[in-house]
Formats: C-alpha cells, sequence, structure tokens
C-alpha cells in the first residue's frame, strides 16, 4: 500500500511568538494543498483531511462571506490547543510578524520573518535542551531568581 | 436508583491545591501542565466557593434578626423561645459556613489573567520545560500596605487614603525556540475613604479604589540564534518603557505597561491576557537573527 505521507514528517507550523517545524510523524497528507500533516494537526472538514492553515483559510473566506467569526472561549479550563484561527486573529490584532525557524517559503498568504539558517536548525543546541533532562535543579533555581530579580529592579 | 448528588459530589482538592488556598501563594517550578493543572484547580474551587460567600453571609444576619424577634415574642408565649434557639443556632452555622468560605477566598486575577495567558502561551513554551513561578492569590492584605495617610479633607469632614502594592505574579519559562520569557505583574491598590456629615447632620461614608496593574515583560533571546535590533530597540524606546539590558545569562530586554481600572469596590477587572501576548509581540518584533548563526 502507498504511503501517503511517503513517510514524511508533518509541515505543519507550531508556536506563537516563534513558528517551528511540528516535525512530529505525518499521518496524512492535506487533501487541498498534500501537506504532510502529523495526527495533532489533522483537522478533518468536509473536504477530507486538511491541514490547519487550509481549514484557517477555507473559515477566513466563508467567514468573510456570513461576516459571523467565533471568538475563542478563553474562559474555558480546557487543555485543548488554540486553534489556528486563534493564532491568526492575535496576529492581525497587533499587527504581528512571527520569527519563522526550520524550512521557509511555506506560508504564501502572510508575512512572516524567515531567519535563513545557514546549517541545519541546531537540533542539540539550547533549544533542544531547555527545560529537559537532567539539570542541576537548586543551581538553575538560583539563576532563575538571579535572572528575576535582575529583570524587575528598576 | 443511585443518588445523583453522589455522582456529583466534588472531589477533594490535592494536597497542594489546598496549601494554595491556605497560604494564599505558591512559589515553585513545574512543567507547564502541572502549572496549568494546580491554578486550574484552584480556579475551579474558587470558582464554585465565592458566590455562596454573599448568601451566607445574608443569611447569618437574616438568623439573628429572626432570633431577636422570637426573643421578644417568647416574653409573651413562652414556648417560642424554642425557635429563638434555633435561629440563633442557624445564625452559628452560617457564620462557620462564612468564616471557612472567606478562608479560602482568593484574588480572581490569577485566573481572569494568568491562567489563561499560559493557555495562549502553551504554543511556545515546551511541555517538559520547567517554569518557575511565584503566584500571591491574597489580594491586598494588611501585609500589602505600604501608606496610609490623612488628604486634606476638602468640603468633606475625613479622607483616608491607603496604598497597597501587590507583587502577585513572577514568572519565567524557556520557550522551545531557547529563548526564555519572563513576566512580573504588580497590582498597587488605592483607596479612599471619605467621610462628611449631609445637611441634615448625618455622617456619610464613601469608599473608592483604584487598582494601577503594572505589567513588565521580558524576553531572553537564545544568543546562538537570535538577538535584538539596537536600533529598532531605540526607535520603540521613544514611545514606551523599553529597556535593553545585558545580563550575565544573556541580553535582556524589558517592556513596562500600565493598566487602570477604578470601581467603588474592589475592582474585579485587570489587565487581559491578549494584551500580555500584544506586549511579547513587541519584543518578539524587535529580534533579528544573531550574527553567531
Ligand atoms: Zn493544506
Ligand atoms: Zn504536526
Amino acid at each position: 500500500m502507498r504511503d501517503p505521507t511517503q513517510g514524511g514528517i508533518c509541515h505543519s507550523k507550531k508556536g506563537l511568538l516563534f513558528l517551528e517545524d511540528c516535525g512530529e510523524l505525518a499521518v496524512d497528507t492535506c487533501s487541498l494543498c498534500a501537506r504532510p500533516v502529523c495526527a495533532a494537526h489533522r483537522v478533518v472538514g468536509p473536504e477530507g483531511p486538511v491541514c490547519p492553515e487550509c481549514y484557517y483559510r477555507d473559515q477566513r473566506d466563508a467567514s468573510d462571506e456570513d461576516d459571523d467569526t467565533e471568538e475563542d472561549d478563553l474562559d474555558a479550563d480546557t487543555d485543548a490547543p488554540l486553534s489556528y484561527p486563534d493564532r491568526d486573529q492575535y496576529y492581525d490584532k497587533y499587527d504581528y510578524q512571527p520569527v519563522v525557524t526550520g524550512s521557509s517559503h511555506y506560508f504564501s498568504d502572510r508575512d512572516y520573518r524567515t531567519f535563513e539558517e545557514t546549517t541545519e536548525a541546531p537540533t542539540k543546541g539550547p533549544a533542544a535542551t531547555a527545560g529537559e533532562g537532567p539539570e542541576d535543579e537548586e543551581g538553575a533555581d538560583r539563576e532563575e531568581r538571579d535572572d528575576l530579580d535582575h529583570f524587575l529592579e528598576s | 436508583m443511585p443518588r445523583t448528588n453522589q455522582a456529583i459530589k466534588p472531589r477533594a482538592p490535592s494536597p497542594a491545591a489546598r496549601s494554595i488556598l491556605q497560604l494564599k501563594r505558591i512559589y515553585g517550578r513545574r512543567p507547564l501542565n502541572e502549572w496549568r493543572a494546580l491554578l486550574a484547580e484552584v480556579a475551579a474551587i474558587d470558582r464554585t466557593s465565592e458566590p455562596l460567600v454573599g448568601p451566607a453571609r445574608r443569611k447569618i444576619f437574616g438568623f439573628l434578626f429572626l432570633a431577636a424577634v422570637f426573643a421578644v415574642a417568647a416574653t409573651f408565649f413562652i414556648y417560642v423561645a424554642v425557635l429563638s434557639v434555633v435561629s440563633a443556632g442557624m445564625a452559628g452555622f452560617y457564620l462557620v459556613r462564612w468564616w471557612r468560605l472567606r478562608s479560602t477566598d482568593v484574588s480572581n486575577d490569577f485566573r481572569n489573567v494568568l491562567l489563561k495567558f499560559l493557555r495562549i502561551m502553551a504554543e511556545d513554551i515546551p511541555a517538559k520545560g520547567r517554569i518557575s513561578m511565584l503566584v500571591d492569590v491574597s489580594g491586598p492584605t494588611k501585609q500589602k500596605l505600604i501608606a496610609e495617610k490623612q488628604l486634606p479633607p476638602g468640603r468633606c469632614k475625613k479622607i483616608v487614603e491607603k496604598v497597597y502594592s501587590d507583587p502577585w505574579c513572577h514568572m519565567q519559562a524557556p520557550l522551545s525556540n531557547g529563548s526564555r520569557m519572563l513576566l512580573g505583574i504588580e497590582n498597587r491598590y488605592t483607596v479612599q475613604q471619605r467621610t462628611w456629615t449631609n445637611l441634615r447632620g448625618k455622617t456619610k461614608a464613601k469608599t473608592k479604589w483604584k487598582k494601577l496593574v503594572k505589567v513588565t515583560v521580558g524576553l531572553i533571546p537564545d544568543p546562538e540564534r537570535l538577538c535584538f535590533d539596537r536600533d529598532r530597540v531605540a526607535r520603540r524606546s521613544g514611545q514606551e518603557n523599553l529597556r535593553l539590558m545585558q545580563k550575565p545569562r544573556g541580553e535582556i530586554c524589558r517592556l513596562t505597561r500600565k493598566f487602570k481600572f477604578k470601581d467603588r469596590q474592589l475592582p474585579e477587572a485587570s489587565v487581559s491576557p491578549e494584551e500580555l501576548v500584544g506586549m511579547f509581540f513587541v519584543l518578539g518584533s524587535l529580534l533579528k537573527p544573531s550574527r553567531r548563526s
């Protein structure tokens, strides 16, 4: 049987302030743009599985027609991640162009600041280890308290 | 048939949540999901118990009034004294209930601001990254009183002003791209109690609350990848309270904004979580790739 994802990784982006490649194993492809998507980023719509970006574009076009945008309910005590329309609503509201790392030239209908990485993205750098793995708990705690003190002093 | 009220009986609070409700503060380093679960638990308890405080208080006074009425009636019909005793007992029951509800009542900013903000920022915070956080949910207590003075009374008889400083949230969190974010929120409450005498010689009093929410956000970019664009920071500093600082662990850019709220009672309103996100976007927009990358 043919693997629809061609053994690929998810091409969706995650983040808000910074957008990064999702990097999870893809389980499907978007029926509109053929981009591989992981289980978390697959949205099943009337056209079949779509990626969040295509889903949002669809929703936005529909809401432009009936002008009835749904606001995310932040009051709900839920673990559900923010829906993609919210991410774009934040960008629109505060006129923000997120910093994108990883594969570039990905989004077509929005301005992103893509900082081309000349070499491969550092996977074992501080980014990958931030807050993970064994660490000197007390040392980290002290350093962070110092940072907070410096940060709050006027 | 099973009784339905057994099914909806609330679970006992976890030890950590109980500790927050008792001590009214918490400091620790935990992963995001643990913080969110813990704060959501405290928020749920607070949301259920908060609306019960007012009715419990009204019932104390209601039953005390009834007890007094029955006590007077008992001078005519002695057996009514039983009703007076029962009413006094009910007043005592609601007093204990009110006191217990009051002792676990917490300030609402943590659930209106922090909890919602954490949900939005969950997009950028790695699941295993540990967040250092100090949250104080006690609100403007006596310990936080920093100034108390009598103002020139003017047309009033007396004006007493009290100022409380409540730095209720400090947090530092790693972001998935190796940068780190910092957040500090301080509420400054100013309460004025005015007393005056009206034309009929009756003494009147009025209270006014002002709440000034000072939000400071900071970003420490991963120097391997990003740094602040000094020209852009300098340009933006003209319009905002923005500061770029060199610290042993890298450069920090800090942005401070203030938000004001007024009410006749302790203002419930606060800065919106979206506004905090907007402040981080300001810092994010000042970044450029570092020369090292
Ligand atoms: Zn798509
Ligand atoms: Zn994905």
